[in-house]
């Protein structure tokens, strides 16, 4: 699914970045494709979300978000 | 000896930065654009260093237009037979990410220390357990510092000191360092298909060497919970309240009226007081210089043209007081967070608010203030709509204009209808920002798609040094570069109002005593005026203003108001031939009032005043503004068409207000 669709609060894993300059950004954050992370909230009318791993905590618009294909991982 | 510091953003390089050049530094703008250049010096021994701070990369391969400057200046660096000494921080919250761009400047071959930024929690023994792994893993030296605190600024010193004739740091120049820069320039130059895949390639592959040779658990939150886990839960406690739907706007609400305030009221006491140390000085030159053209030109061109640049320092000071607050805790970026939706179909940034807002109060600052945006083009955008916004100097103006036009006392409903026209004219300057912002928006050419992603750093106390820099550097770069121009004009503007070159302002010259006795003082003051080289040019331009309903004497006014627009008042009191009323406007409203056109109807009509309303709303009539422009954009070309297209439009719209309504 889309990161735009996916669920606030539960670990998701980067699957697949439809935009290479994204893509070279979300890299060089640490947010590339198989990291897993949490979407935390999103700002108001559309706004930019805020995600997060366990050593940074990023923001983007959500035109990039909807170019960011995640997925719920299995869990243990 | 040359150095420039590298890093990420947010990594400790501004506040190392400013422990080596404290006040010696000066920020200006690399050629043509509007991305900053912060340049310094600071001594080691005797010998004197100069200091470069790159705008913040983490990797070289760039996103931005700041990102490109920072990995052409190193790019540029790395071909110069002897390249100055790269100090790369590492911060110890994200070192995975420093380390990436560690890497790459390793492999351009050029002589890097790295620098390990740490805080004042971190223990000594994992330091030097950093330490020692990292100059094992990359080969150079390695130097543990708190850029806060400034402890092991004096040890980095010294390794410069050794490093300077060091060729062992300094890569060879071999083949495989030069293919690396070319790779480098080549990605940056074009996104082909292939390039990007070599790119994201190379980015994996270190970022897992990185990965692999500091395992997560050195540094994850679990093995020190104590520290690092107290920020992170600290910065998500905050966040939950300041970046809440609700909870969020309103304490941003809140701190845009506190800056408000500050800018706008608290400022005025030291606003005041440099007002009256300066007339002092005036008054002073005046009783003990020689009384002569020169001495007059001191006290009543020269000092007030100095005021006028100090009295601009108070505004700037509390403005860049909170914006440094903003920017050094981490709050700004949740601003950006939440104001970035509203103003983006505008073409501006969420780190355009401040700034904006700022405009109301006064828009010297507030251009100042635009630094802050890091993309160039929302910053241009957001720098040539903020005179539009309703400044403090207009309020003079307006009040005297809307006193013409309505008694104090008219109401609509519980409304008094003066503050009601006043409300109206401060929603017309954001209206107006905002139009034009989106006008240029839709016209400038766009470099490409701006990604804004931003890391949100954890909250910490702004360093008092820091936030003290940033002010004396902000004041400091207004009074010496806005402030050359700005006494220039207010001297030749002074200069043509003392000169004219016809009989009556000779005869008042040379104090022909039978001619001055026919006059009182005040008339006297009006006459020299209106044969002064500055009243004979409001005559000449009554041609090009009449069809907006003007006379040669708001004509002059017109010109003294480009000095700064609430110069009208005074002009007019003079014109009146009345005696410097100063804050008082009842009898310079009472005169306007009074005044007839030949046929006998009133001169300041409904349609003069609100046509001259429109041309103080628009206009660009502050020298100051002007200057900063040129300052931050560093040329003519957006001072000039800025200046161009809002008098050009106070124009149009005076004038179609006037023809529509008499």
């Amino acid at each position: 699914m889309k990161l735009t669709q996916a669920p606030f609060n539960k670990p998701l894993l980067v699957i697949k970045i439809s935009d290479t300059a994204l893509e070279i950004k979300l890299l060089e954050l640490g947010f590339g494709v198989n990291t897993q992370f949490n979407l935390l909230r999103q700002a108001p009318f559309n706004g930019p979300y805020t995600l997060n791993n366990e050593k940074t905590q990023i923001i983007l618009r959500s035109e990039d978000a909807n170019r960011i294909e995640v997925s719920i991982p299995l869990s243990k | 000896m040359n150095v420039v510091l590298a890093g990420n953003p947010n990594c400790g390089k501004t506040s190392l930065f400013n422990r080596f050049t404290g006040m010696n530094q000066k920020v200006g703008n690399y050629p043509g654009i509007t991305v900053s250049k912060r340049e310094g010096s600071f001594k080691i021994d005797s010998e004197a260093c100069l200091i470069t701070d790159l705008p913040g990369i983490y990797s070289l391969y760039a996103g931005s237009e700041d990102e490109q400057i920072s990995v052409n200046t190193l790019l540029d660096l790395q071909k110069i037979e002897k390249p100055p000494i790269i100090l790369c921080i590492i911060d110890i919250q994200s070192p995975h990410k420093n380390l990436l761009l560690l890497s790459q400047l390793i492999e351009l071959g050029m002589p890097v220390i790295g620098v390990f930024n740490y805080r004042k929690k971190t223990t000594t023994s994992e330091i030097s357990d950093w330490i020692k792994k990292l100059k094992a893993k990359y080969l150079i030296p390695f130097l543990a510092l708190n850029a806060n605190s400034g402890e092991g600024v004096n040890a980095l010193k010294e390794e410069l000191k050794n490093n300077k004739n060091n060729e062992a740091v300094s890569g060879d120049p071999n083949s495989k360092v030069a293919e690396f820069a070319t790779w480098i320039k080549q990605a940056n130059e074009s996104d082909t298909e292939s390039n990007i895949l070599k790119i994201t390639k190379d980015l994996r592959a270190r970022l897992e060497d990185v990965d692999n040779s500091f395992p997560s658990k050195t540094y994850s939150p679990e093995l020190k919970p104590d520290s690092t886990q107290k920020t992170h839960s600290k910065t998500s406690y905050l966040d939950k309240l300041l970046m809440h739907h609700i909870w969020g706007y309103l304490i941003f609400g809140i701190s845009l009226i506190v800056i408000f305030q500050a800018v706008f009221s608290w400022s005025a006491y030291p606003m005041e007081w440099i007002e009256e140390g300066f007339g002092l000085l005036s008054a002073f030159t005046q009783n003990y210089l020689p009384s002569n053209f020169y001495t007059n030109a001191i006290s009543d061109g020269i000092i007030p043209g100095l005021a006028g640049i100090v009295v601009f320092v108070p505004q700037i000071s509390f403005l860049f007081l909170f914006i440094a607050l903003f920017e050094e805790s981490g709050y700004m970026t949740r601003v950006v967070y939440l104001m970035d939706r509203l103003v983006k179909p505008f073409g501006l940034s969420g780190r355009s608010v401040v700034p904006l807002i700022s405009g109301y109060a006064c828009s010297i600052p507030a251009i100042m203030a635009t630094r802050t945006i890091k993309n160039p083009r929302e910053k241009l955008i957001t720098m040539l709509v903020i005179p539009f916004m309703t400044c403090s100097a207009r309020i003079p103006v307006y009040t005297t204009l809307i006193a013409l036009m309505m008694s104090s006392e008219a109401s609509v409903g519980v409304f008094n209808s003066q503050g009601l026209v006043l409300f109206a004219l401060y929603l017309f300057g954001a209206f107006m920002s905002f139009f034009t912002a989106l006008v240029a928006h839709k016209i400038m050419k766009r470099g490409g798609r701006s990604v804004l992603i931003m890391e949100l750093p954890n909250y910490k106390i702004p360093s008092f040094n820091n936030v003290m820099l940033t002010i004396y550097e902000k004041s400091k770069s207004f009074v010496f570069q806005a402030g050359k121009i700005i006494i220039l004009v207010s001297l030749a503007l002074y200069l043509m109002s003392n000169i004219g070159f016809n009989d009556t302002f000779e005869k008042i010259e040379d104090n022909d005593t039978e001619f001055v006795n026919q006059f009182t003082p005040n008339e006297l003051a009006q006459l020299k005026l209106e044969n002064s080289v500055i009243g004979q040019l409001g005559k000449f331009i009554e041609p090009a203003i009449r069809p907006l309903g003007y006379d040669w004497k708001i004509g002059i006014s017109l010109i003294t108001s480009f000095a700064a627009r609430e110069v009208f008042v005074g002009t007019m009191s003079t014109i009146y031939a009345l005696e410097d009323a100063g804050d008082d406007t009842t009898s310079i409203i009472q005169k306007m009032q009074s005044d007839k056109n030949p046929d006998g109807t009133a001169k300041y009509s409904l349609a003069v005043v609100l046509s001259l309303l429109a041309f103080y709303a628009l206009a660009m009539q502050c020298l100051s503004t002007i200057a900063v422009m040129y300052k931050e954009t560093g040329g003519w070309k957006w001072p000039s068409i800025q200046f161009i297209v809002s008098t050009g439009s106070a124009y149009l719209l005076a004038l179609l207000i006037y023809q529509l309504m008499s």
